[in-house]
């Protein structure tokens, strides 16, 4: 299977928010520059913390959100520049799952009536019919296949017809009269009798009963509302669902089952699945290959099973080091400090710089490693204070020059474990070069100037993670990593995170 | 380590509703101690949240308290005596937007609590209420303490309310899945939190979760509760490598991405089922892959299984002498052939 055609090519993918805007300030970069495949028939897993752009990935891809640049490749049409007829049969092939069955499902309409609210939009059915030479198709909801389009219907140039497997119809709902260059489809049963059918084989496919129909979603337990919003998914037939978290709000043996069904299906309907979820153990489970993502890029991407036993990049490393409980082995746990910063404001140069555990370090500071985190931290706290939206109260401090000169004191105690000294001031047990680097950055701060104080100590203590943007490397076996760590003159990640944090 | 905080004893809470009379919590025992760390795990609608709310005298109409006894530091709390001890156990919900109110600063509510448990107030209060956001690892602690609810990331106000329950300087800390809302990352900083808390204060911990590597990573002693009743009691260690009731296998068998391979995971088929009368059955039976003609007819006992050292108890017949059905071979849990 890893080595099937892509059904879908994603490249520089890019989706922003607010861009410019009337008062031109950065844009929310959800999604900046993501290029993958997705191979026919398998399953892709995305995980990363909230807020990563998973979903907003996933939405990008259907062409329910405008991309802001790049393209979507499947078969050879760019989707997300596609409108009209064309975007309708996109939609027909891709479908999504949503995470929270009882918010995606409309609670006056009977399980029926949303199974069937696809069919009824698309106006199901439209059968596509392959026939030979150049003879035309004429009849009621029914079309001359074109490409590579799934056919209905095949009439060949004797005159014979057969109907696809799994077609929602029979060879006797159907009379073909062959004639010269026209093909004549009849179809006998109504459309609405067709599709009040195709819900209830749905019903049944996804492991409802037929009284399910008439019953309304509250009626559901949470298990089974999944289940209806995976049969309205598949209601058309596709080709290709993005699965958003289907599992996220279940109990562990709920989840169990549905899994299974979406394995079930995938098998059954030869599904290629985009498969979103921040559990990576579900993840685990269930993909074939995995992207790893961080504030909108992929950070790493690779097959399931090797990324899981022997990540390349520091943020997967630790990621997969918060799992609770004995699932992975990766030995000490390496706790990520704070939130991913903001999307409107990423870091420069790198985007996990600021929280990476495996960064580049200026060799010309002999600073402990305890120290360097209370940097990096510092560093952090002068850009979100500089960000932070200011009250009134604040703005007039400001002006005014009254600063909490207090608040960037007790920082630096609390985070050099620093002491008063005799008349007041603070000193850092430091080697003195980087001290004073820390005295000129507090004097900043003091003065009210965050963001000077953070660049100050970013102009002494940065590197090149916080300079220069890492590509996705290739690190073998089908797999990518961003980090400026793969290249020849610096030490692995790996290396570096077992000196650092799991060395006594 | 011998000092018992709180002792439950046969608690059972029920709600009366206009059909029937369900029992949430049906005749549950349990002990926490201080410094140690007791886990409650199940389904939903299992009553781990009611066993909760019923410790902390939470339990509101039509819900009561019908029977058994929870002793605080010696003290019976169950007939009203809770608020001679509010402030002694303390709770932190799982959504934390739900437990912070959006109109009052951070710092206000973190003081609002330091007045009321120990009487601080003006500037010993805000001082006080900056070192526990401290405590509870909040950057930048002196200016975020004026911030309100919104102006923090999910983590940081699970820390926060984390602040508040700490400013009741409570012996009992009850945890109802404290970290079910948030990301992996914050998750496991939030763990290490609470596990550092627990040191420095010898917390007793009430842990509620239906997570079982949560389990397995905070807790000391596992109860394994279903349909309102404990099936399972086991130090973790014990419960992971020698799980005993079919429910515990189930649950343990049903976690994704354990092993590596594509084999289908195995399930637990059905729904948890509303406890509504005295128990003559064992209620897990209908869902068992091992129930056998007296499952249902009678309810099973707790009796001691396994290490006789570790004190793990289970509730099934088939470790029951009085019965001929055997437990199945270790290793070997539920069918995994079952369709969904």
């Amino acid at each position: 299977m890893s080595e099937a055609e892509p059904f879908l090519e994603v490249r520089d993918l890019k989706k922003y928010y607010d861009d410019g805007g009337l008062l031109g300030g950065d844009p929310v970069k959800a999604v900046d520059g993501v290029s993958f495949d997705i191979r026919e028939g398998e399953t892709l897993g995305l995980v990363g913390e909230s807020g990563c752009g998973k979903t907003t990935l996933g939405r990008t891809i259907l062409n329910l959100e405008t991309a802001t640049e790049g393209e979507v490749l499947a078969d050879e049409t760019d989707v997300t520049s596609i409108s009209g007829r064309e975007l309708r049969r996109w939609q027909s092939q891709a479908q999504m799952v949503f995470q929270d069955p009882d918010a995606s499902l409309n609670d006056r309409m009977t399980v029926g009536e949303i199974i069937r609210e696809p069919l009824d939009a698309h106006d199901w059915p439209n059968l596509a019919v392959s026939v030979a030479d150049d003879r035309e198709v004429a009849g009621k909801r029914v079309h001359r296949a074109e490409g590579d389009e799934r056919r209905d219907v095949t009439v060949d140039a004797d005159g014979g017809v057969s109907v696809r497997e799994g077609a929602p119809l029979t060879r006797e709902d159907l009379t073909v009269d062959a004639d010269g260059d026209r093909v004549d489809v009849t179809l006998h049963k109504h459309a609405s009798a067709m599709r009040e059918d195709r819900v209830r084989g749905l019903l049944e496919q996804v492991g409802l009963r037929e009284e399910h129909f008439y019953r309304y979603p509250h009626q559901f337990s949470g298990g089974q509302s999944q289940r209806v919003g995976i049969a309205r998914a598949l209601a058309l037939e596709p080709r290709f669902l993005v699965l958003d978290e289907p599992v996220s709000a279940l109990d562990v043996s709920v989840q169990a089952r549905i899994i299974n069904l979406l394995e079930d299906l995938q098998d059954e309907l030869g599904l290629t699945f985009l498969f979103i979820a921040h559990d990576l153990s579900v993840v685990r489970h269930i993909a074939d290959r995995v992207a790893v993502m961080y504030l909108g890029e992929v950070m790493e991407l690779g097959p399931t099973e090797e990324v899981f036993t022997d990540p390349s990049h520091p943020y997967t490393e630790s990621l997969l080091s918060a799992i609770p409980g004995s699932m992975v082995e990766t030995g000490e746990r390496i706790t990520l400090r704070g939130t991913p910063p903001s999307p409107r404001d990423p870091p420069s140069g790198c985007r996990f710089s600021s929280r990476c555990p495996a960064k580049i370090r200026p060799d010309e500071y002999s600073v402990s490693g305890e120290h360097w985190e209370a940097l990096d931290q510092l560093h952090s706290v002068f850009r979100a204070r500089s960000n932070a939206e200011k009250g009134i109260v604040d703005v007039v401090k400001e002006r005014l020059g009254i600063q909490d000169v207090s608040t960037v004191d007790e920082l630096l105690l609390e985070l050099f474990d620093a002491e008063r000294d005799g008349d007041g001031g603070i000193s850092i047990e430091m080697p003195d070069d980087a001290a004073s680097v820390v005295y000129e950055a507090a004097e900043l701060a003091r003065a009210g100037d965050e963001a000077g104080a953070a660049e100050r100590l970013d102009d002494a203590f940065g590197s090149v993670c916080s300079e220069e943007h890492p590509e996705a490397n290739d690190v073998g076996a089908g797999r990518t990593s961003r980090c400026l760590r793969h290249r020849e003159e610096y030490e692995d990640p790996d290396a570096v995170i077992e000196q650092r944090y799991r060395s006594d | 380590m011998s000092d018992t905080l709180l002792e439950v004893e046969n608690l059972r809470t029920v709600f009366h509703t206009e059909k029937e009379t369900i029992r949430a919590v049906d005749g549950v025992s349990f002990d926490v101690e201080r410094g140690e760390t007791v886990g409650l795990v199940g389904e939903s609608g299992s009553g781990k949240s009611v066993t909760a709310r019923s410790v902390l005298g939470l339990v509101d109409e039509p819900g009561v308290i019908e029977e058994g006894s929870i002793e605080f530091c010696g003290d019976e709390l169950v007939g009203g005596n809770w608020d001679e001890h509010r402030g002694d156990i303390a709770i932190v919900f799982q959504d934390p937007m739900n437990s912070l109110n959006p109109v009052y600063t951070v710092g206000n509510q973190i003081k609002e609590a330091l007045r009321i448990h120990q009487g601080l107030r003006g500037q010993a209060a805000t001082d006080a209420a900056i070192e526990l956001l401290e405590d509870v690892g909040i950057p930048d602690a002196a200016r975020r303490v004026t911030e309100y609810p919104h102006q923090f990331s999910g983590g940081m106000r699970q820390r926060a309310v984390i602040a508040i329950a700490l400013a009741c300087d409570p012996d009992l800390l009850v945890c109802d899945e404290p970290t079910t809302a948030l990301d992996v990352t914050i998750q496991a900083q939030i763990l290490e939190l609470l596990d550092e808390l627990q040191r420095e204060e010898d917390l007793g911990v009430l842990f509620i979760t239906h997570d079982m590597g949560v389990i397995e990573e905070t807790t000391d002693r596992v109860n394994v509760m279903y349909a309102g009743e404990f099936v399972e009691s086991a130090p973790v260690d014990e419960l992971f490598d020698d799980p005993k009731h079919p429910y515990t296998k189930g649950l343990l068998a049903s976690i994704p991405g354990r092993t590596a391979g594509d084999e289908r995971l195995p399930t637990i088929e059905g729904e948890v089922p509303t406890s509504t009368s005295e128990p003559s059955e064992c209620r897990f039976a209908p869902r068992c892959p091992h129930a056998f003609d007296a499952c249902e007819s009678v309810h099973p006992e707790r009796i001691a299984v396994g290490d006789p050292d570790a004190d793990h108890e289970t509730a099934c017949l088939l470790y029951d002498d009085e019965f001929e059905e055997s437990p199945p071979e270790d290793g070997v849990v539920a069918d995994g052939g079952e369709t969904a």
